[in-house]
């Protein structure tokens, strides 16, 4: 009796603990004990290999272990950081639940407006205008940035959130590169029929190479399109040469074009979404004889075998790295990379790649296909080298009763020299030492990521500069509020891999909206109207245009251009434009651009 | 005679309060599984008011505009959901076609087979599939049919068929037979489970006395094992034609591209990808979410309906 009794309250506590077990995942998330604790969420964090909680970053400690503000308190905070790819879920489920973070990275967020409306973040306008003075101070004297600061509500301009800024506008990690080795090899004069000359002149510096290479636009770099065909019908005799049958001269991302509209605008401008063209108006970019021009463009490089064959196939590759199997066996001619690929960086030694030297090109301006006016026109929708980082920080309603003044004072220290180089670049050794942290010793930086020089300019160790993971980005603040101070940095580069990076950034945006102050200052029910039409016209041009790419439609038949013009006339994107021309008579979209 | 067996058959009326007090710990068993519905299932069908409103994040299910039935009109009057849901329609009647059928023969021939040894190991290798991860699926048969598959290679190198990446060819029916062939592949041995359950309850005797009578195994398979499943054989039916529009759960949004969505997509990835994907509208996704649950019900309660008709036997 007595052992019947024992099971039947075992089993019951048993099903308590399933039902335990069940519910213990409701409820609200972290709470902060002090008004000095803090929850933030950023949407992703360091490099798993250095670390796996953001709270052990080595610059957050420093600033962990400092008091702040009049009262002189500490500050904790318990970083939010979603799994790798879970960032827009994780997002949206804080949002659903209204389980917000005290601080909210808004790389992913609905815009700030809409956010203020509904009560979500708050107007930090008082406390950024009393308790952050080096803040306050750069945007006064940065007029172009201060525009990206404030959002305005009801004809006030408001600081919803405080935003990263990068002091050296022109900066990009990846762009369009090329094999100039092969062109070298394989190559002549396109003016007087010689073959070229070139090579390292020393064998152990990726980018001590130097040679002749004259392209049929008169430069030394690939300026047009023609240019660039000229290049792809070399590489087909380096293919011939080399034996390689299963390779091309370059891909395009999966849907036919970047969302973005980087080389689509190169065929007059715009992009396959909303943009503003030149006289101001916005215009919906797939309908245009630019869009047309760029479509027949990439036929005719598919029907000439320059194109991927598979291009899209290859949906679960970033756009700038597709076939990086196929990029980095070397065998493709040309491509969207990171800076890291450039220069003899790929050189593995074997077959392919030996004696490799990518260089980087600008994108191309159209001289060959569409109208005239799709010709000779500068891309103008640039998702690289947009030149400013304005990733904002907000604090939501979470954070009402916390000390926001005691926050906004250490963040406001990451705007002044010495906080923003250390946010920027890492600790120094004395503040390493201050903190007690190993984490630059561990990772072969012991002196830390940096060395000022003479001129007072700041010198990447080695290890930094050589590294394609994310040491750089671990050893420093990178995902918090910052002034991120890189215009004084020596990275060390070599003059060939510089101009391959300027070149990148030659092109600025000035025509993309999204992303701008045109759409982050809009209402919410146009922000809606846009959002909706955008995602539908997306959907239709994401599936319809590989078929004029591939031949499966005639990009050259009137009737078939029609057929793709009125399906997507049916989601009405002419109302969307008419809802979004005010804020783009009222915003630019790049204030950074002169 | 029956009214009288009726009578001494009735149990004693206990009440509610009796019968928790004896058997309390069965009811306390009970309750992880009335949470998990509840708070799992029950409580997020309070969503459902998406699919009648201008869904905002920000503005919540309080705040966000009613519209009415507008989503569903945008739904059956856009583009793609009446050809995600043709596709539905047809990758499921081809499921519960050419897809519900190979189980049942498994079964069935593992039923002839005498060697018990060998019968268990042919049961667990053709279980095995069916643990391996819907990705790790996917990603063999992309493998598999990529343009320098094996597969590919004997279909062109055999068949003569051009040589292509068979995962990316959006002509019809090429999509709903890789899936279907991929689903018999990882499904024949678990989906057999059942069957060989019931074959295994058919009375030796039966078998017994035809193979007396002189009937040969073809014979005995038709006639005795075939009758006798197929209260289970109509039970998994309808089954399945209940789970038809939950098609593409997962290995779909794994095989398809933008440019195959036009024969594979379906209505529960057209509901994924609006809610999800690259081009969010959740409202659109809570019509189309909606939509695909209420069929499914229908579905579920009417061959339920039908099989209890035609066979005596159904779920409920």
């Amino acid at each position: 009796m007595k052992l019947k009794t024992t099971k039947k309250i075992v089993s019951a506590a048993m099903c308590g603990a399933l039902a335990t077990g069940l519910l213990a995942g409701c409820g609200a998330g972290g709470g902060s004990s002090s008004d000095t604790s803090y929850t933030m969420w950023i949407y992703q964090g360091a490099d798993s290999q250095y670390y796996t909680e953001y709270s052990d970053n080595p610059v957050y400690q420093y600033l962990a272990s400092k008091t702040w503000g009049e009262e002189e308190k500490t500050i904790d905070i318990n970083f939010w950081v979603p799994a790798s790819g879970t960032a827009s879920d994780s997002y949206s489920t804080m949002m659903g639940s209204g389980d917000y973070p005290d601080i909210l990275d808004m790389s992913i967020s609905d815009g700030e407006k809409l956010m203020y409306e509904q009560g979500i973040i708050l107007d930090l306008t008082d406390y950024v205008q009393e308790y952050m003075p080096n803040y306050m101070a750069y945007l006064e004297a940065h007029p172009e940035v201060a525009v990206y600061a404030t959002t305005d509500i009801d004809g006030e301009e408001k600081y919803l959130s405080i935003i990263t800024v990068n002091d050296d506008y022109p900066f990009t990690y990846c762009g369009y590169q090329y094999r100039r080795d092969w062109i070298v090899k394989y190559g002549t004069n396109p003016q007087t029929g010689e073959p070229f000359t070139g090579g390292y002149t020393d064998e152990n510096d990726p980018d001590s190479w130097e040679d002749d290479v004259v392209f049929p636009s008169g430069g030394t770099d690939p300026v047009y399109i023609s240019d660039w065909e000229w290049m792809f019908e070399i590489f087909e005799k380096a293919y011939d040469d080399l034996g390689i049958d299963d390779s091309y001269c370059i891909s395009v991302y999966y849907p036919g074009y970047t969302w973005t509209g980087d080389l689509v605008s190169c065929f007059g401008g715009g992009n396959f979404a909303f943009y503003e063209d030149a006289d101001g108006q916005i215009q919906y970019g797939a309908v245009t004889d630019s869009a047309r021009a760029y479509l027949e463009c990439m036929n005719t490089w598919y029907e000439n075998g320059w194109l991927d064959p598979s291009f899209n196939e290859r949906t679960s590759d970033m756009f700038y790295a597709i076939d990086d199997t196929s990029v980095r066996q070397g065998k493709v001619g040309m491509w969207c990379g990171m800076q890291s690929e450039l220069g003899g960086r790929m050189d593995a030694g074997d077959e392919y790649t030996s004696g490799i030297y990518v260089a980087g090109c600008e994108l191309p301006i159209n001289d060959i296909y569409g109208t005239d006016a799709c010709k000779n026109v500068e891309p103008n929708c640039i998702m690289t080298g947009q030149g400013l980082n304005g990733t904002g920080y907000a604090l939501t309603s979470a954070a009402e009763d916390k000390d926001i003044p005691t926050l906004l004072t250490m963040i406001d220290y990451l705007y002044s020299e010495e906080g923003a180089l250390m946010a920027t670049l890492g600790l120094n050794p004395e503040q390493m030492e201050e903190t007690g942290t190993t984490f630059y010793s561990d990772n072969g930086i012991p002196d830390g990521a940096y060395t000022v020089q003479d001129d007072g300019t700041y010198l990447l160790a080695d290890a930094v500069r050589n590294d394609s993971g994310g040491l750089w980005s671990a050893a420093s603040l990178e995902k918090f509020p910052h002034l991120q101070m890189v215009a004084n940095v020596d990275y060390g580069y070599a003059d060939t891999y510089e101009h391959s990076m300027e070149l990148w950034v030659k092109y600025h945006n000035t025509a993309q909206i999204n992303g701008t102050p045109v759409t982050t200052n809009m209402e919410q029910d146009v922000s809606d109207t846009m959002s909706n039409a955008q995602s539908r016209l997306m959907e239709y041009t994401d599936m319809n245009a590989v078929d004029f790419i591939k031949g499966n439609k005639d990009i050259n038949s009137d009737a078939d251009w029609e057929t793709w013009c009125k399906a997507l006339a049916k989601y009405d994107y002419q109302g969307a434009i008419e809802e979004i021309q005010p804020y783009a008579d009222k915003y630019e979209i790049n204030p950074t651009v002169e | 005679m029956a009214k009288n067996k009726a009578a001494v058959l009735k149990a004693p009326k206990v009440t509610w309060k009796q019968d928790f007090r004896r058997n309390w710990p069965v009811y306390c068993m009970f309750i992880p599984a009335v949470v998990f519905m509840i708070v799992l299932h029950f409580i997020p069908m309070f969503g459902i008011v998406m699919a009648f409103q201008n869904f905002s994040i920000s503005k919540g299910y309080f705040g966000s505009e009613f519209v009415g039935l507008k989503n569903f009109v945008d739904l059956f009057t856009g583009d793609q959901f009446p050809i995600a849901l043709r596709n539905t329609i047809c990758i499921a009647l081809l499921k519960n076609t050419l897809g519900f059928i190979p189980p049942i023969i498994f079964a069935l021939l593992l039923s002839m087979i005498e060697n018990k040894r060998f019968k268990r190991i042919c049961q667990t290798m053709s279980y095995l599939p069916n643990f391996v991860a819907a990705v790790v699926v996917a990603s063999l048969v992309q493998e598999f049919l990529d343009q320098d598959g094996p597969l590919t290679m004997l279909l062109t190198n055999v068949f003569g068929l051009e040589n292509q990446n068979w995962l990316a060819n959006n002509h019809i029916p090429i999509f709903w037979i890789i899936y279907i062939l991929m689903g018999v592949w990882q499904g024949i041995g678990w989906g057999s489970i059942m069957y060989v359950a019931a074959i295994s309850t058919v009375s030796g005797d039966l078998h017994e006395a035809a193979a007396i009578d002189g009937a040969n195994r073809w014979q005995r398979l038709t006639k005795i094992t075939l009758p006798c499943i197929m209260p289970t054989i109509m039970m998994m039916f309808v089954l399945g034609v209940g789970l038809s529009f939950s098609t593409g759960y997962d290995s779909i949004i794994l095989l398809y591209m933008p440019s195959t969505y036009n024969v594979a997509d379906t209505v529960y990835t057209y509901t994924y990808r609006t809610a999800f994907g690259a081009a969010t509208n959740y409202s659109l996704s809570a019509a189309s979410g909606l939509f695909q649950s209420v069929v499914g019900t229908v579905l579920l309660i009417g061959s339920n309906w039908i099989s209890r008709k035609t066979t005596e036997s159904s779920l409920f």
